[in-house]
């Protein structure tokens, strides 16, 4: 792993990317700093990476991401990858590790700031310090997200375009879920849509269709049986369901609730790695399949 | 020694065969041409055969490693260059060369002395401080061909390796192929019976996805098998040296300079 997280390193740092990641983070947490710590002249710096700094990460993650993984695949170095003694997920990590490095460049900036703070007046190291690191935890888990969009296409622009659009789906889909009804039928419809969605996914991933088939209906019968119960039972189970798992496993919703109540909830932490991972594996699969196209 | 066995290969979204119940042995330090018109599927068997893609049905063993369930065992016994060489181009072929030892799993000084030698052998050593863009396809193809060699593979898979080439460049390549080809296995794909005429011991033709022919030179001068009837009406060879030179400057920096001439780097 890490003759690959070293090349990519070299290929981001030697590239505008890198450099254009950290600057425009560091431009959108400093939008923020300007406005609570210079504008209102409060010394708290824990909320300094919210806002624009999310922004920032919904931006920027997608552009450097599209050049790691989609850029392999445009140049044909991804051959190159698949015919080394090398396995895919050895590849992936060290894609992921490089682009990790990569954020953490602008994070080690942003820790220099509660230190500065504090000679203007009282900081609460321990929350802006919890912040910074959640920060960090959620660029980990959007960047397994970009680097499964960005898998799934050779076309770079398609896939920062795409990959931009989904982080603001994420980021903003817990709050859009809240226009909706709580109404059972409401939750039931959503999670039917994302069943029906993976199902496409299997069918994509697998071409197999007794496997596809099962997969549809391992997520739809426990799904139906559920409803129906809860409709018979009245357990009131389905009541704003949609909006409760959304806004459980949105990274951003788990990273403003964090840092909104200034500390460092290891539950948002384990939803946020979570996230990553779900994202790297799928990352992988994609990355496998195309050797059998 | 590399066993093909029954191997098959469809199209991604239709039904068509690329490559259909191919079957063939790669014996040890000779030199192979799979020879064969532009559609044959060369270069899938070719990719199969190093691992970068994986057949529909059938297997593919290297020195008894079956390339999709040992891959790593595989790989390592295996050098491959790719038609199109898959090149980072933002790095010296000094620093390329150093990640695809290292990923290859060789460290340390050995590292360094092979990545010399690979450079010495394809004659790249002047050139290998340039940025890899400023590199003309026949020295880009070279540092394919130098990759390949790392990890001292016992078996060079070259996937159409005089393709862009002009003549005096296609000559070198030939000489370091033979070279190659008195240590190692090394097998080369073309479509021109002349890229690969007096160079290679044994010849696999492949038409259509099949391999239709699997003899020596001689052998196959002598059967009924015509070689312009199956890789199709060859062109008079001025105006493949005429082709080969038009094609030789793939971008404006590469028409800059003419081949072995030092370039500055930037």
């Amino acid at each position: 792993m890490g003759a690959v997280y070293k090349r990519e390193l070299k290929s981001l740092m030697t590239d505008i990317y890198g450099f254009l990641l950290a600057a425009v983070v560091l431009l959108g947490v400093g939008m923020t700093m300007y406005k609570i710590n210079l504008y209102y002249g409060f010394a708290d710096a824990s909320y300094n990476q919210m806002g624009w700094g999310e922004y920032a990460l919904c931006l920027m993650i997608p552009l450097v991401c599209m050049k790691s993984v989609t850029g392999d695949r445009k140049q044909g170095t991804d051959v190159l990858y698949r015919t080394l003694p090398l396995s895919t997920t050895v590849v992936v990590l060290g894609k992921f590790f490089a682009l990790l490095t990569v954020l953490a460049l602008p994070i080690a900036v942003m820790s220099l700031y509660p230190l500065l703070l504090s000679a203007f007046g009282e900081v609460n190291f321990l929350s802006a310090y919890s912040a910074i690191l959640l920060y960090f935890f959620l660029g980990a888990a959007l960047i397994a997200l970009c680097m499964f969009l960005s898998s799934l296409t050779r076309h770079m622009i398609l896939s920062a375009i795409v990959g931009i659009a989904v982080c603001v789906l994420v980021m903003f889909a817990p709050s859009l879920l809240l226009y909706l009804p709580f109404t059972p039928v409401i939750s039931l419809v959503g999670f039917a849509v994302l069943a029906a969605l993976i199902a496409v996914a299997a069918w994509l991933f697998t071409k197999n269709i007794p496997a596809t088939v099962i997969t549809a209906m391992i997520l739809f019968i426990p799904l139906g049986t559920l409803y129906v119960l809860d409709a018979v039972l009245q357990w009131q189970l389905f009541e704003g369901l949609l909006y409760l798992v959304a806004s459980y496993v949105s990274p951003f919703q788990q990273f403003q609730n964090s840092v909104s109540d200034g500390i460092f909830d290891l539950f948002s932490v384990t939803v946020m790695v979570s996230f990553a991972v779900f994202f790297l594996f799928l990352t992988v699969r994609s990355m496998n399949r195309r050797r059998l196209s | 020694m590399i066993e093909v066995k029954q191997v098959t290969k469809r199209a991604p979204h239709s039904k068509a065969y690329i490559l259909n119940s191919v079957d063939c042995k790669v014996r040890n330090r000779k030199i192979y041409a799979l020879l064969g018109p532009v559609g044959a599927g060369k270069s899938t068997l070719m990719g199969i055969m190093a691992g970068a893609w994986a057949p529909t049905q059938g297997q593919v063993l290297i020195n008894g490693y079956d390339v999709n369930r040992q891959p790593k065992e595989a790989k390592a016994q295996i050098g491959y260059l790719p038609e199109q060489v898959p090149l980072f181009l933002d790095m010296t072929p000094y620093e390329y060369l150093s990640f695809v030892a290292s990923a290859k799993g060789v460290k340390g000084e050995l590292l360094h002395a092979q990545v010399k030698e690979a450079l010495a052998v394809t004659g790249l050593v002047t050139r290998e401080d340039y940025l890899i863009r400023k590199l003309s396809p026949s020295g880009r193809k070279c540092l394919g061909i130098a990759q390949a060699l790392l990890g001292s593979p016992d078996t060079l898979l070259l996937d159409e390796p005089f393709e862009g080439m002009n003549a005096h460049c296609r000559n070198e390549m030939r000489e370091l192929i033979h070279r190659l080809g008195q240590t190692r296995t090394v097998v080369i794909s073309s479509h021109l019976l002349s890229d690969v005429e007096g160079l290679c011991e044994h010849i696999l033709l492949m038409s259509e996805g099949r391999v239709v022919a699997d003899d020596t030179p001689e052998a196959l001068a002598q059967s009924e098998i015509s070689f312009e009837k199956v890789l199709g009406a060859a062109p008079p060879q001025d105006e493949v040296l005429t082709a080969a030179f038009e094609n030789e400057p793939e971008d404006e920096e590469d028409a800059a300079l003419p081949e072995g001439q030092e370039r500055e780097e930037t």
